[in-house]
C-alpha cells in the first residue's frame, strides 16, 4: 500500500493532463521508486485506479516496456546491448565478464541485491559499440578492463552513500 | 449511397463503392485475400502483413507491395494477388508465424477450422527451416467457457480488439512486447464479460477453443448443422446448433445481417446444452406406466373427448408457451378450438398486460422497431426499467457500439446494470416511478415543485436536451418486470420524440423468444382467469405445452395444488420437471435445438428454425405431437386448411410470409391486422406493494434467470447463489451489514445474504430471479 500522501500527490499530478491515462507513466515510474525499483501486483492495481483505467491496460505498460519490472531487482540495472553492433563488438565478453567479477548471468541478480543483469535491443550506440548502460550512465565501446574500472567506481560511490 | 466504382483484381473487374475497404470490395467479390487481423465487425489492424498485394492506383503506374486492409478502394485500381513478389512475401510471413506456432494441428481443438491452417496450406509452407526450440507460454484459466492455449497465437490482436475496444469489457488485455506478447488477463480467473465466447469465434487459430466442446471433441466435418434461432432470450440470434450422432455437441453464430450478424452472447452459446440434460424425456406416460406415444396420445384424446362431453368444452383448457414454436401454439390452440376449450399463454395478468401492450406497439408498425444493427447507429439511447444485459444480452452488445460511436446512453431503472458503467446519465428510481420521470421529459414542461426530486428533474432536462439534438434516438424498454405503465411511458416518450425529420426508434425486451408470437394468439385467456376456474374445480382437463409452472411465477406453482383440482393434466415438455412430475399424461418432444418452427423475435421479426431428423418416437417436435392429439381427437380436416392467420392477430399478408418463410431467410417481420390497443394517454403505473418500506425489485441476470440455460452446463456455474441487495442507507437503518444472513421470509418469502449495493435505489430491495431448479432424472434412465 502506498501512503495517502503520495496517492493524493498523483492523483492531482493527473489531474493536470486533458486526459489523464497520459499521466500513467509517470504514475508508475513513482510508484516503481517507491517500490524499490519494481512493481508488485498491488503497484499496478493502484496506478489502476489513479490514473482510471482498467488493470489489464496498465499491465500491459509494465510488461511493453524495459524499464519496468515486475519482479524485485537490484538497487542497480546493468543493460548490455546483444544487437547487431555490439554483437560484432563483442558483448558476448562482457557478459563472461560480469559472470566472473559478480557471479550473475543474463537476468539475474547479485547475492548482496545489488545489481542486476538484463540484455537490450540496441542502445543508439551502435557506432560506438559495444554499448552498456548502467542506471541511466550509457558507456560506450567497453571492454572488460574498462567494465572493472566502472564496477570500482560505482562500489566506491554506493561505499560513500552507506558510510 | 457512396459512389460505385470499379477496380480490377487479377484481371477480374470488381465494383464496389468508394472508400470501402480494399480487403472487404475483394471479398465482397468472392475473391479470397489471406488475412488474419482484418475482420468486418473489427476493421484494420495491418498487424499480420498477410493480405500484402501489388497495388497501383491505375493500370499505368508503377504498382507496389500493400497491405490491401489498410487501403480504402479507389476508382481504375488495379490488384494483383497473384504477383509471385505477393506470393513470396505472404509465404515469409506464414513462414515467420510458423517459426513459434506449434505443429499440433493433429490434436488442436481448432483443426478443421483454423485460419492458420488454411493459410499456410494456402502459400504451401511445408517445410521448417528452423532449428531451435519454440516459444511456449504457460496457459490462464478463463473460467468454464473459453479454453486458452496461448502458445498457438499469432499475434494478429483481434481479441484484444473484440473484447476490450469492441465489446468494452475490462478485463482482459495484452501484455509483453516483441516475441513474448501475450493475450491474457492479469491473473488466472473468469472471464468477466457476456461476451467472451465470440473470442473462439475471433482468434483465427486454437488459442481460444470452446470448453465444453473440446471435453468431448468433434472434428467440425463429424459435425451435422442445421439452422436455428437462439431460444435464450427474445433477441433471436440465428445459431448454428451442431450434431455428431445424436448428441449436441455445440453452438456457433450465424450471420444474419439484420439481426445478430457475427456475434452472439454466452447464455446463448453455451445455454444450449440443455439438449444433453440427463433428465431428458424418452418415453410417454398415461396414470403412471410408460406406453408408446400413439398409445398415450389415442388416451388422451380419448379422455380429452370423454371429459368434453360430460362436462362441456368449458371444463377443458391448455397453457400454451412463450418458448415454444408458432407452429406449437398454434396446433395447441386448435387442439382446444377442435373441443371447445380454452387456452392461456401468459404466466399471470401482469405480465400478460405488458407483453401484449408492448408487442400492440410493436407490430402496429406505427413506429420504427430498431434491429440491433440499427441499434449501433443511434445517435441516443434511452434504457427504461431494466437491465439490458440481463434481459436481452446482444442489446447491450448493440448499445455499446453506439455508445463507442459518441452516442448518449441514458438509463433510468431501480438497480444499476453493467450497462451504466457506460451511461452519460443514470437515475436510480424506484420500480414504477420511471414513467414519472418521462411524463415530465413528455410534457417538456416544469414539473410542479417537489413532483421531482432535483436528481429526477435534473436527470429530465439533461435527457431533453441530448434527445433534442439527436437524428436517430431509441428508446429500450424492459417488459420482464411486467410493467405496463413502463411499455406505455417508453411508447409515448419515442412516439412523442418522432418528427418530421427524425423518427424515434423504440426496442422492447420480452421475457421469452417467442413472447411476441405467444401475445398475438386471438384467443387467449387471462391466466388468473383460468386459475379461479382451476380453484373453483371448473377446469377438468388441463393441457400444458413446454412449460414448467414451478419456475415462472404464475400462480399456477404450486402445482401439486393446482394439478389436484383438475381430473386429467397433460404435460408436453422435452425434460421432466416439477410440471411433467404432477401431470397424469406426459408426451415426450423435441427439445429446441431439435425440433423445427418459427419464433417471433423481440422486433415481431418471424424467423424459421430447422432441426436434424432424430430417431426415436420422442423426437418429434411438439407441434407435430400435438397435431397428432388434435387428429386422435378426428379432427384431421382442420389441420389441411389450418393458416397462422386462424390462430394468430396478424394480417393477410403477414400470413403468406410467415408460409413462405425459410430456414436461412433474413425474416420479415410480422404486423397486426387490427387497431393498435395502446392507451390514449400516458398511463401511471399500478402502485407496486410495499412491505416494511421496501418495494421488491427482480434482478434478472444473465447467468441465472433464463430457464433454460439453466437446465444444464456451464451457464448454471455462472449463476450466483441467492442474495439479496439493500441501498447502504436502508441496510443501515435496519441495522444489517453486507454479508449477513439477512431474514425477509415474512415479506418477501427468503433469507439471504445481504449485499449492499450503492446503485440501487433506496427503498428497494432487488432479488435475484434464479431459475435453478435440481435436474430430475426421469425414471427410465435411473433403471
Ligand atoms: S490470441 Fe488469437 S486473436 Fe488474439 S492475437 Fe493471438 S491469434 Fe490473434
Ligand atoms: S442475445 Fe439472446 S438470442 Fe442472442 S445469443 Fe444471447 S440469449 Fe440468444
Ligand atoms: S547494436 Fe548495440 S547500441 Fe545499437
Ligand atoms: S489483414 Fe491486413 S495486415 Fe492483417
Amino acid at each position: 500500500m502506498i501512503p495517502q500522501t503520495l496517492k493524493t500527490e498523483l492523483t492531482e499530478y493527473v489531474k493536470h493532463y486533458p486526459s489523464e491515462r497520459v499521466g500513467l507513466i509517470t504514475v508508475m515510474h513513482k510508484l516503481q521508486k517507491h517500490y524499490g525499483g519494481w512493481l508488485p501486483d498491488e503497484a499496478i492495481a493502484e496506478a489502476a485506479e489513479i490514473v482510471g483505467i482498467p488493470e489489464p491496460e496498465v499491465e500491459g505498460v509494465a510488461t511493453f516496456y524495459n524499464w519496468f519490472f515486475r519482479e524485485p531487482v537490484g538497487r542497480r540495472i546493468i543493460v548490455v546491448c546483444d544487437s547487431i553492433s555490439c554483437h560484432l563488438c563483442g558483448c558476448d565478453r562482457l557478459v563472461e565478464h560480469f559472470k566472473k567479477r559478480l557471479g550473475i548471468g543474463m537476468g539475474e541478480t547479485t547475492a548482496d541485491g545489488e545489481y542486476t543483469l538484463l540484455p537490450v535491443v540496441c542502445l543508439g550506440n551502435c557506432d560506438q559499440a559495444p554499448s552498456i548502460m548502467i542506471d541511466e550512465e550509457t558507456y560506450n565501446r567497453v571492454t572488460p578492463e574498462k567494465l572493472d574500472e566502472i564496477l570500482e567506481q560505482l562500489s566506491a560511490e554506493s561505499a560513500k552513500g552507506e558510510s | 449511397m457512396a459512389d460505385n466504382i470499379k477496380i480490377t483484381v487479377d484481371g477480374q473487374v470488381v465494383e464496389t463503392s468508394a472508400g470501402e475497404n480494399l480487403l472487404q470490395a475483394c471479398i465482397n467479390a468472392g475473391i479470397l485475400v489471406p488475412h488474419f487481423c482484418y475482420h468486418e465487425a473489427l476493421g484494420e489492424a495491418g498487424a499480420c502483413r498477410l493480405c500484402a498485394a501489388m497495388v497501383s492506383a491505375s493500370a499505368d503506374k508503377p504498382a507496389r507491395l500493400e497491405m490491401t486492409c489498410m487501403l480504402k478502394a479507389a476508382d481504375g485500381m488495379v490488384v494483383s494477388l497473384n504477383d509471385p513478389y505477393a506470393e513470396g512475401f505472404r509465404k515469409g510471413v506464414i513462414e515467420d508465424l510458423m517459426l513459434n506456432h506449434p505443429h499440433d494441428c493433429p490434436v488442436c481443438d481448432e483443426g478443421g477450422e483454423c485460419s492458420l491452417q488454411d493459410m499456410t496450406v494456402t502459400t504451401q509452407h511445408i517445410h521448417r527451416r528452423t532449428r531451435f526450440p519454440k516459444r511456449t507460454y504457460e496457459n490462464q484459466y478463463l473460467g468454464p467457457l473459453v479454453h486458452h492455449e496461448m502458445n498457438r497465437c499469432i499475434t494478429c490482436y483481434r481479441c484484444v480488439r473484440y473484447y476490450r475496444d469492441y465489446a468494452l469489457g475490462d478485463d482482459f488485455g495484452v501484455f509483453g512486447s516483441r516475441d513474448r506478447v501475450y493475450f491474457g488477463r492479469v491473473r488466472d480467473g473468469v472471464l468477466q464479460s457476456e461476451f467472451s465466447g465470440n473470442l473462439i469465434d475471433v482468434c483465427p487459430t486454437g488459442v481460444f477453443t470452446n470448453k465444453i466442446f473440446r471435453e468431448v471433441y468433434s472434428r467440425p466435418w463429424d459435425l451435422q448443422t442445421r439452422r436455428s434461432v437462439c431460444v435464450n432470450c427474445s433477441v433471436g440470434c440465428n445459431v448454428l446448433p451442431a450434431f455428431r450422432h445424436t448428441t449436441f455437441r455445440r453452438i456457433v453464430p450465424e450471420r444474419n445481417d439484420e439481426v445478430n450478424r457475427f456475434f452472439m452472447c454466452d447464455r446463448g452459446r453455451y445455454g444450449g446444452e440443455f439438449t444433453n440434460v440427463p433428465s431428458r424425456l424418452k418415453t410417454a406416460r398415461f396414470e403412471g406406466p410408460c406406453l408408446p406415444v400413439e398409445e398415450v396420445t389415442a388416451r388422451t384424446a380419448a379422455k380429452l373427448k370423454q371429459i368434453a362431453a360430460e362436462h362441456g368444452g368449458g371444463a377443458i383448457a391448455a397453457i400454451g408457451s412463450p418458448r415454444a414454436s408458432l407452429e406449437a401454439n398454434a396446433a395447441l390452440s386448435m387442439l382446444m378450438k377442435s373441443l371447445g376449450g380454452r387456452i392461456s399463454m401468459f404466466a399471470n395478468n401482469a405480465e400478460r398486460d405488458a407483453v401484449r401492450r408492448a408487442t400492440a406497439i410493436t407490430v402496429s408498425g406505427e413506429l420504427n422497431i430498431a434491429s440491433l444493427p440499427e441499434m449501433e447507429k443511434a445517435d441516443f439511447v434511452l434504457c427504461v426499467g431494466g437491465d439490458v444485459t440481463g434481459e436481452a444480452p446482444m442489446m447491450d452488445l448493440s448499445i455499446r457500439q453506439a455508445q463507442r460511436a459518441g452516442a448518449p446512453v441514458f438509463i433510468i431503472s431501480p438497480r444499476a446494470g453493467k450497462l451504466d458503467s457506460f451511461s452519460t446519465n443514470s437515475l436510480r428510481v424506484k420500480p414504477g416511478e420511471e414513467s414519472s420521470v418521462l411524463d415530465h421529459v413528455l410534457s417538456g414542461s416544469v414539473p410542479p415543485k417537489g413532483a421531482l426530486s432535483g436528481e429526477q428533474t435534473d436527470f429530465a432536462e439533461a435527457l431533453i436536451s441530448a434527445l433534442g439534438s439527436a437524428k436517430h434516438p431509441l428508446v429500450v424498454c424492459s417488459v420482464l418486470h411486467e410493467d405496463i405503465g413502463v411499455v406505455d411511458a417508453a411508447y409515448w416518450l419515442a412516439k412523442r420524440a418522432s418528427r418530421l425529420d427524425r423518427k424515434c426508434a423504440i426496442a422492447f425486451m420480452f421475457p421469452s423468444a417467442n413472447s411476441v408470437g405467444a401475445a398475438l394468439l386471438r384467443d387467449d385467456v387471462a391466466p388468473e382467469t383460468l386459475h379461479a376456474d382451476i380453484s373453483a374445480g371448473k377446469i377438468k382437463a388441463l393441457v400444458v405445452l413446454e412449460r414448467n409452472l414451478a419456475l415462472d411465477g404464475s400462480p399456477f406453482s404450486d402445482i401439486e395444488a393446482a394439478f389436484s383440482k383438475v381430473e386429467f393434466t397433460c404435460a408436453i415438455d422435452f425434460h421432466e420437471n416439477a410440471t411433467t412430475q404432477q401431470a397424469s399424461a406426459v408426451v415426450p418432444c423435441a427439445s429446441h435445438y431439435s425440433s423445427f418452427g418459427s419464433f417471433l423475435n423481440y422486433e415481431g421479426r418471424a424467423q424459421r428454425f430447422d432441426s436434424l431428423p432424430i430417431p426415436g418416437e420422442w423426437s418429434r417436435s411438439a407441434g407435430e405431437m400435438l397435431l397428432s392429439l388434435v387428429e386422435a381427437t378426428g379432427n384431421e380436416e382442420a389441420i389441411g386448411e389450418a393458416a397462422f392467420s386462424d390462430v394468430y392477430e396478424i394480417t393477410p399478408e403477414s400470413n403468406t410470409a410467415l408460409e413462405a418463410l425459410a430456414v436461412g431467410d433474413l425474416g420479415n417481420r410480422v404486423r397486426l391486422a387490427g387497431k393498435l390497443p395502446v392507451a390514449k394517454s400516458p398511463r401511471r403505473n399500478l402502485q407496486t406493494a410495499t412491505h416494511n418500506g421496501l418495494v421488491a425489485w427482480n434482478i434478472e441476470l444473465c447467468f441465472g434467470s433464463e430457464e433454460l440455460s439453466m437446465l444444464h452446463g456451464p451457464t448454471r456455474e455462472l449463476a450466483p447463489q441467492p442474495f439479496v441487495e439493500l441501498n447502504p442507507a436502508d441496510a443501515e437503518s435496519r441495522k444489517l451489514s453486507e454479508g449477513e444472513v439477512a431474514d425477509f421470509s415474512a415479506d418477501f418469502g427468503l433469507v439471504a445474504p445481504l449485499r449492499l449495493n450503492a446503485n440501487l435505489a433506496p427503498g428497494v430491495i432487488a432479488i435475484p430471479v434464479l431459475k435453478t431448479e435440481t435436474a430430475i432424472v426421469p425414471e427410465e434412465v435411473k433403471a
